[in-house]
C-alpha cells in the first residue's frame, strides 16, 4: 500500500512536470531552491490535491478528500480500494490508467530529468490514452477510459461553449433589474412592431451587464420581420459614415434603396419592382450595393434618407451602440434626424413604426444631447445592472461550469453529468475558492472577468492534464490571479537587462525620477569596476541592445520623443517596473553579485 | 488537442492552451504578449493556426478555421490592413496581370471592401458566406444563424460527424503597438470585431508590450483573454537550434557546390556540441533565439573548419597511400574522399572521427571569440558573413602544436570614435572641443576654468566631489554630471570665447611670430573672428557634429548650438591636440 501510494505521487509529479503550466503557481512554492523551476512547480502542485482523484471515491469521501493536507493519501486510497474491489465505475478512471500507462512506457524519465526526454514524453502524450494492463479488467477498462475521455472532452466543450456565450440572465430571479428592463424593452419594441408606434429609449448599464444581449434576445422573439439597422459609435465615427451604413443595411435587408428612388429618375422599372418585393435574393441586392457605391450622393441628400424610413413597408428598429459617441458628432444631426422621425411617426394604419434604441454605459449621456435633440427624445431610460448579490454570482458561476451536456449529445451518461455537477458543487463550497470568488466579485462584477477566470481554470487545465484538474484550489487561485492580472510577471531577463534594471532602481533611490542611458551605463561600469566580477562588457553593444529591447517592451518608457538634436543615449526614460518586481527578477536570476548590488545602498 | 504538435520546443503549454481555444470556442479577443522572443512566438502561433486550419473535423473541432495574419508594420494604413486580412482569409493572391484586384464575392465586380471599417465588416461577412458555401455549409443555414440566434442559442442540431458545422475566422494582428502609433482609431473596432461583424470570429493581438500600453482610453475596448509567453529556457533554445540543423544541411546539400559544406549531416553531433557551448556563453547576454541562431550561423563555419581541414588532409594521405598517384586533381579528390568517408558508415554519426580531445581543443580555442561575436553581431555592427570572414581560423589549426594554435586577434569591424574626426582640420578640432566643453560645463564655471589673471597662471578648479553621491548634505538628490545628461545648448559667443581661451593656451606657440600684435591675446582674438572659423562651424553643423539648437531664421541674439560628439570622441580629439581634457571639465571623470 505505501509503495503504491508513493508511485501514485510520483506519477502525478511526472505528468505535472510534463504538462503543468510552468509559471502560474510559481508563488506557491513554499521554500523553493529554484534550481529547476519545473521541478519545484511539480512538487508544489503535487502537494495540492485534485478533485479528480477524489471523484473516484464515493461522493461522501469527496468532501474529505478536498482537504488539502490529506488529499494525496485519500486519492491513492481511493484508487487502490477500487481496484481491490474490482468495481470500476465508467466515469472515474481517466488519469490513473493514463498514468500507469506512462509509467510502463517511459519509466526512466523521472530520473534522467533532462529536458529532452521530458519533451519527448510530452510528444508521446496521445499514447497515454491507451489504458494499461495493470487494471484487473483490461477490456472494460479500455472502453471505460475511452468513454471517460470522451465524456470529459464533451464536458469541457460544453463549458467552453457556455463560457463563450456567457449567460448571466438565467440565474436572475424574476424581480431583478435586468428582468424588469427586458420586459420594458420588449414592450417598447412590441409597440413599435405591432402597433406602429414611434419609440425611442436609452439602454443604460455598466459594461458587461447584458445590454446588447438583451436587445438581441428581444429581436429574436419578435414574430414580425422588422428592418433592423445596427450602428456602432465605434465604427461610424461620422454622420456620413453612419448614413452610408444605413443605406447599405437597408439595401441588404429590403433589397431596395430608398435613396435611389429619391435621387434617380424612376426610369428603371426594376427599382420599383424591388420596392414592391422586399425579399430579393442576395445576388441582386448586392448588385445594387455596387450601384449605390458608384453613385453615392452628397451628404446633404443622404440626410433625406432618414425621414424616408417611415415609408418602408416594414417596421424599423435602429440600434445605436455606443450612443454617447453619436452625441459627440458635430451638431448631432444624425440623432436629430432619427429622433425627429420617431416623433413624426403617427400611429396609423399605413404607417409602420420606428424604434430607436441607444445603448451606452455612460451615465450622463442625456445631458450630452443638445436641447433640440433632447426635446425630441422620449427620455425613457432602461437600466440594466450586473448581478446584484454574491449568491446570484455564485449561481451563475456554477451554472456556467455545469453545461447541459445532454443537449450537446446524447452519448453522455446521466451519471457523468451528476458526478460532474457534484464535483463543481464541492469545489465551489470550498472556503478558499469562495473567498477568491468573493474577492473578485468585490472588485468587478463584470461577467467577462469571471468568464476569463473560468476559461483559464477549466478548459485549459482540464485539457492539459487530461483530468479535471481545474478543481484544484491552487489552480483556481492561479488562474484567478492571472485573469485579474495580479501576478507580477517573473520576467526571465538577460544579464545586461537585469543590470540595467538594477541601475535604474539605484538611480531612482538616489532621488532622480528619470534617467538616461548614459547614467545607467556609467553606474554599471562603476559597479563592474568595484566588484570586478560581472561578465558584461560595457564597451560593446550588449547593454545598449538590452536597453533597446527593454525600451521596445515598454519596460523603460521614454519621456519624450526622440529628436534629431538629442542623441538616443541622452533621452530621458522612466522605468515602469517597481522596485519589488525588479527584486523578484533579480532573485530569480539567482546571481549573488547582482543581488548584492541591488541591496547595496546607493 | 491531440492533433496539434508543438511547433517550437518550450511552447507546449501555449500550444495546448491556444490550440484548444482556437479549435473549440475561442474568446472573441485574445491578447498574446511576449517580451523577449516575439519572432519565435509569431512563428509558433502561425504554425498552430496552420495545423488547426488544415486538420479535419472532430468532436472537439467543429468549425473549419480560416486565419489571416496582418503585420502592423507592413499594414501601415487601414486600407492595407483590410486588404491583407480579407485576401488572406479567402486565399486570394492579387495578380499583376489582372490589375492586382482584390478578392470580390462571386458575381460582384468592384466591391470595395477596403474603403473603411464598415465596408470591411461587410467584406468579412461576404467572405464568411463565400467560405461557408465553399466548405459545403449552406448559406441559408449560416444566414439564419446570423439573423436569428442570439449568439449560438438553439444551435444544437445534429450534424454528421465528418463535416464541419461552420466557418470560423481567426485574425492575428501582429505587433499591435505599431497599430497604436499609426492608426489608433483602428484598435477599438478591431477588439470588438466579433460583435460588430456578428460572425464566428476571434481576433488575436500579438505584441511585445502589454495590453495596458495599447489599451484605448475610457474602457472602450473589452478586456482580452490574456496569454503570456515566457522566455524560452536555455535548454529549449538549444533544442530548437539543434533541430534546425537538418533543414540547414538539406538546403546546403541541395545547392550545386556541395563539396564539403559545414552543414554536412555527419557534423550534426559536433554541431549540437557547438550549440551547447554557444548557448552557455551567449545565453546570458540575449535570450532571443533568433539572435543566437544568427551568432551560430556566423561562427559555425569557422568552428568546424579545422575539423574539415583535418579530414581533408587525412583523406588525401590515405588516398596517396592507396593509389600512389600524386597527380589527382584536388577537386575530384575532394568529391571522392567525401563519398568514401562520409557515406561509408551510413548512420553517419560515427563516420566523423571527432574525439573528445578535439572537441575540448575546439572549445578552448573558440570560446573567447564567441563573446566577441556577441559584441559585434547582436548590435549588428557587422554582419554574419563579414564577421565569419574576418574571424576565419588559420588553416589546419588542429595539426598545429597546442601552444601555437590560436585564433589570433578577433576582429569586430567596429568603427572607432576618432575615425570620423581624424581628417578634420586643426581649427575644426578646436571648435569641436570648445563646443563640447561649452555643452558640458555650466556657464558660470567658465570664468573659473578658463579665466586667467595677469599674474596667476593657476586655474581654480572645483574641488573634487566625493564619489559616493547619494544625497547631498541638504537632503536633495545629488547633481548628475552634465556629461551623463546630455549636451546643453550654448550661444555661439560663449563657444567662441572658450575657443579663444583654448587657442591662447595651446596654439599660440605654434604660430609664427607676428610683430603686428602687441597686446597678449590680440592675435588669438583675430584668429577666432576670422570668416574661416564661422565657415567651419557651418560645415561642422552640416556634418552633424554640431547641432543648431535655435531656428535658422531667428535674428535676435546669437545662434544656439549643441555639441553632438560623445565623450570618447572629445577625449580622442583632445589627445590629438595634446590638451588635457579632464582638467577643463567641471565634472571630471
Amino acid at each position: 500500500m505505501p509503495g503504491k501510494r508513493k508511485r501514485a505521487v510520483q506519477h502525478k509529479d511526472d505528468s505535472e512536470e510534463l504538462l503543468g503550466r510552468s509559471n502560474l503557481n510559481h508563488k506557491l512554492v513554499p521554500n523553493g531552491k529554484r534550481l529547476r523551476r519545473s521541478r519545484v512547480d511539480s512538487t508544489a502542485s503535487a502537494r495540492m490535491g485534485t478533485i479528480v482523484d477524489s471523484s473516484k471515491t464515493t461522493p461522501e469521501a469527496q468532501g474529505s478528500a478536498l482537504r488539502e493536507s490529506s488529499v494525496e493519501a485519500e486519492a491513492s486510497n481511493g484508487i487502490s480500494r477500487q481496484t481491490r474491489r474490482g468495481k470500476v465505475k465508467v466515469e472515474i478512471a481517466i488519469s490513473p490508467p493514463a498514468k500507469r500507462a506512462k509509467k510502463t512506457s517511459c519509466p526512466k524519465n523521472r530520473d534522467s530529468q533532462s529536458p529532452h526526454t521530458s519533451h519527448e514524453a510530452a510528444g508521446n502524450q496521445p499514447s497515454l490514452l491507451v489504458p494499461s494492463h495493470v487494471d484487473p479488467s483490461p477490456t472494460s477498462q479500455t472502453a471505460s477510459a475511452e468513454q471517460a475521455q470522451w465524456n470529459l472532452a464533451a464536458t469541457k466543450l460544453g463549458v467552453l461553449k457556455r463560457l463563450k456565450h456567457l449567460n448571466i440572465a438565467t440565474s436572475d430571479s424574476e424581480s431583478s433589474v435586468n428582468c424588469k428592463a427586458a420586459r420594458q424593452l420588449g414592450d417598447l419594441i412590441d409597440g413599435t412592431v405591432k402597433r406602429g408606434e414611434g419609440n425611442s429609449c436609452l439602454l443604460l448599464g455598466p459594461r458587461g451587464s447584458g445590454k446588447t444581449t438583451m436587445v438581441e434576445t428581444c429581436l429574436v422573439h419578435l414574430s414580425d420581420n422588422p428592418v433592423v439597422l445596427r450602428l456602432s459609435g465605434w465604427v461610424q465615427t461620422s454622420d456620413r459614415l453612419a448614413l452610408r451604413e444605413i443605406a447599405l443595411q437597408l439595401l441588404q435587408q429590403t433589397g431596395s434603396s430608398l435613396l435611389s428612388d429619391l435621387n434617380l429618375p424612376p426610369v428603371e422599372g426594376g427599382q420599383d419592382e424591388n420596392e414592391e418585393n422586399p425579399f430579393l435574393d442576395a445576388q441582386d441586392s448586392r448588385a445594387i450595393v455596387d450601384d449605390l457605391h458608384f453613385s453615392l450622393p452628397p451628404s446633404s441628400q443622404l440626410h433625406s434618407l432618414i425621414p424616408a424610413l417611415l415609408t418602408l413597408k416594414r417596421p424599423v428598429i435602429v440600434i445605436l451602440d455606443a450612443f454617447d459617441l453619436f452625441a459627440l458628432h458635430p451638431r448631432q444631426s444624425l440623432l436629430y434626424c432619427l429622433l425627429d422621425t420617431v416623433q413624426n411617426c403617427r400611429a396609423s394604419v399605413d404607417n409602420r413604426g420606428i424604434a430607436v434604441v441607444g445603448i451606452t454605459s455612460r451615465v450622463d449621456t442625456i445631458q450630452l444631447l443638445e436641447k433640440r435633440v433632447k426635446s425630441r427624445f422620449s427620455g425613457r431610460t432602461i437600466r440594466t445592472a450586473s448581478s446584484g448579490s454574491f449568491e446570484s454570482y455564485l449561481t451563475s458561476v456554477q451554472d456556467n461550469l455545469t453545461p447541459n451536456t445532454l443537449a450537446l449529445d446524447g452519448r453522455i451518461s446521466e451519471e457523468w453529468g451528476q458526478q460532474w455537477a457534484s464535483c463543481i458543487q464541492n469545489l465551489l463550497a470550498e472556503k478558499e475558492v469562495l473567498e477568491l470568488l468573493q474577492e473578485t466579485f468585490g472588485l468587478s462584477r463584470d461577467p467577462k472577468l469571471m468568464s476569463r477566470i473560468l476559461h483559464l481554470a477549466t478548459a485549459i487545465e482540464a485539457q492539459r492534464s487530461r483530468s479535471l484538474h481545474f478543481g484544484t484550489t491552487s489552480k483556481f487561485r492561479g488562474s484567478c490571479a492571472f485573469a485579474r492580472r495580479l501576478y507580477d510577471e517573473f520576467l526571465d531577463l538577460s544579464y545586461p537587462a537585469t543590470c540595467l534594471l538594477i541601475a535604474s532602481v539605484h538611480v531612482e533611490t538616489s532621488g532622480h525620477s528619470t534617467f538616461t542611458f548614459e547614467m545607467l551605463s556609467e553606474s554599471i561600469r562603476e559597479q563592474i569596476r568595484s566588484s570586478s566580477s560581472a561578465p558584461v562588457q560595457v564597451k560593446g553593444g550588449s547593454i545598449g541592445m538590452a536597453f533597446e529591447s527593454l525600451t521596445a517592451a515598454k519596460i523603460f518608457v521614454p519621456l519624450m520623443a526622440s529628436s534629431t538634436t538629442t542623441p538616443k543615449e541622452f533621452l530621458k526614460h522612466r522605468c515602469s517596473l517597481g522596485k519589488d518586481i525588479v527584486k523578484s527578477i533579480v532573485e530569480k536570476a539567482g546571481q549573488v553579485n547582482l543581488r548584492k548590488w541591488l541591496s547595496k545602498a546607493s | 488537442m491531440d492533433f496539434l504538435k508543438c511547433p517550437v520546443p518550450g511552447y507546449e503549454n501555449v500550444t495546448v492552451e491556444f490550440g484548444t481555444l482556437a479549435s473549440t470556442y475561442p474568446p472573441p479577443f485574445i491578447y498574446i504578449q511576449d517580451i523577449q522572443a516575439l519572432r519565435t512566438t509569431l512563428n509558433a502561433v502561425d504554425a498552430i493556426l496552420r495545423d488547426i486550419s488544415n486538420s479535419n473535423a472532430s468532436m472537439l473541432h467543429r468549425s473549419k478555421v480560416y486565419y489571416a495574419k496582418a503585420d502592423c508594420i507592413s499594414c501601415f494604413t487601414p486600407r492595407l490592413f483590410y486588404e491583407a486580412v480579407i485576401n488572406s482569409l479567402v486565399g486570394w493572391e492579387p495578380d499583376w496581370e489582372e490589375g492586382c484586384s482584390n478578392w470580390a464575392a462571386d458575381g460582384v465586380v468592384g466591391a470595395k471592401w477596403n474603403e473603411n471599417m464598415d465596408m470591411f465588416l461587410h467584406g468579412l461577412r461576404a467572405a464568411h458566406q463565400y467560405l461557408c458555401r465553399q466548405s459545403g455549409i449552406g448559406i441559408s443555414e449560416s444566414q439564419g444563424q446570423l439573423r436569428k440566434t442570439p449568439k449560438g442559442k438553439g444551435k444544437a442540431k445534429e450534424v454528421p460527424e465528418a463535416g464541419f458545422d461552420g466557418v470560423r475566422f481567426i485574425i492575428v494582428v501582429e505587433r499591435v503597438e505599431r497599430l497604436k502609433e499609426s492608426q489608433p482609431e483602428m484598435i477599438v473596432p478591431l477588439t470588438r470585431l466579433a460583435e460588430l461583424a456578428r460572425i464566428d470570429l476571434s481576433v488575436v493581438f500579438v505584441s511585445q508590450v502589454g495590453w495596458e500600453d495599447v489599451k484605448p482610453p475610457l474602457g472602450a475596448s473589452p478586456d482580452p483573454y490574456y496569454i503570456d509567453i515566457h522566455a524560452p529556457s536555455k535548454e529549449h533554445i538549444v533544442q530548437s537550434l539543434v533541430s534546425n540543423f537538418s533543414s540547414l544541411s538539406s538546403s546546403a546539400s541541395s545547392s550545386p557546390s556541395s563539396s564539403l559544406t559545414p552543414y554536412h549531416p555527419a557534423l550534426e553531433p559536433l554541431y549540437s556540441h557547438f550549440i551547447t557551448i554557444l548557448c552557455d556563453v551567449c545565453f546570458p547576454f540575449t535570450h532571443d533565439p533568433a539572435e543566437l541562431q544568427y551568432i551560430a550561423a556566423a561562427r559555425w563555419p569557422g568552428f568546424c573548419k579545422p575539423v574539415l581541414d583535418e579530414h581533408k588532409k587525412t583523406a588525401k594521405n590515405s588516398n596517396l597511400h592507396s593509389n600512389g598517384d600524386a597527380d589527382v586533381d584536388m577537386d575530384v579528390d575532394d568529391g571522392e574522399e567525401r563519398d568514401s568517408l562520409f557515406d561509408e558508415g551510413e548512420p553517419s554519426t560515427t563516420s566523423m572521427p571527432i574525439t573528445t580531445d578535439v572537441r575540448m581543443r575546439l572549445t578552448r580555442l573558440f570560446n573567447p571569440s564567441l563573446t566577441q561575436a556577441v559584441e559585434s553581431l547582436v548590435p549588428r555592427l557587422s554582419n554574419a558573413a563579414d564577421w565569419a570572414k574576418a574571424n576565419d581560423p588559420q588553416p589546419n589549426l588542429l595539426s598545429l602544436p597546442p601552444g601555437k594554435a590560436s585564433l589570433g586577434q578577433t576582429h569586430g569591424s567596429m568603427a572607432t570614435p576618432s575615425d570620423a574626426t581624424r581628417s578634420l582640420p586643426r581649427m575644426s578640432k578646436f571648435i569641436l572641443l570648445a563646443s563640447y566643453l561649452a555643452s558640458t560645463n555650466p556657464a558660470k564655471s567658465d570664468i573659473r576654468i578658463f579665466g586667467r589673471g595677469v599674474d596667476e597662471k593657476k586655474r581654480r578648479r572645483r574641488r573634487a566631489v566625493p564619489k559616493t553621491s547619494g544625497k547631498t548634505k541638504s537632503g536633495g538628490p545629488s547633481k548628475i554630471p552634465q556629461r551623463l545628461l546630455g549636451p546643453t545648448a550654448f550661444p555661439l559667443d560663449r563657444m567662441l570665447a572658450i575657443l579663444g581661451a583654448l587657442l591662447e593656451e595651446n596654439d599660440v606657440d605654434s604660430r609664427m611670430l607676428n610683430r603686428q600684435f602687441i597686446i597678449p591675446g590680440e592675435e588669438t582674438d583675430m584668429e577666432i573672428s576670422r570668416v574661416g572659423v564661422f565657415a567651419s562651424i557651418v560645415e561642422l553643423t552640416s556634418m552633424r557634429l554640431l547641432h543648431r539648437a535655435s531656428p535658422p531664421d531667428r535674428l535676435d541674439g546669437p545662434p544656439q548650438f549643441k555639441a553632438a560628439i560623445s565623450y570618447d570622441t572629445a577625449l580622442a580629439l583632445a589627445r590629438q591636440l595634446k590638451i588635457a581634457l579632464n582638467d577643463l571639465l567641471w565634472d571630471p571623470m
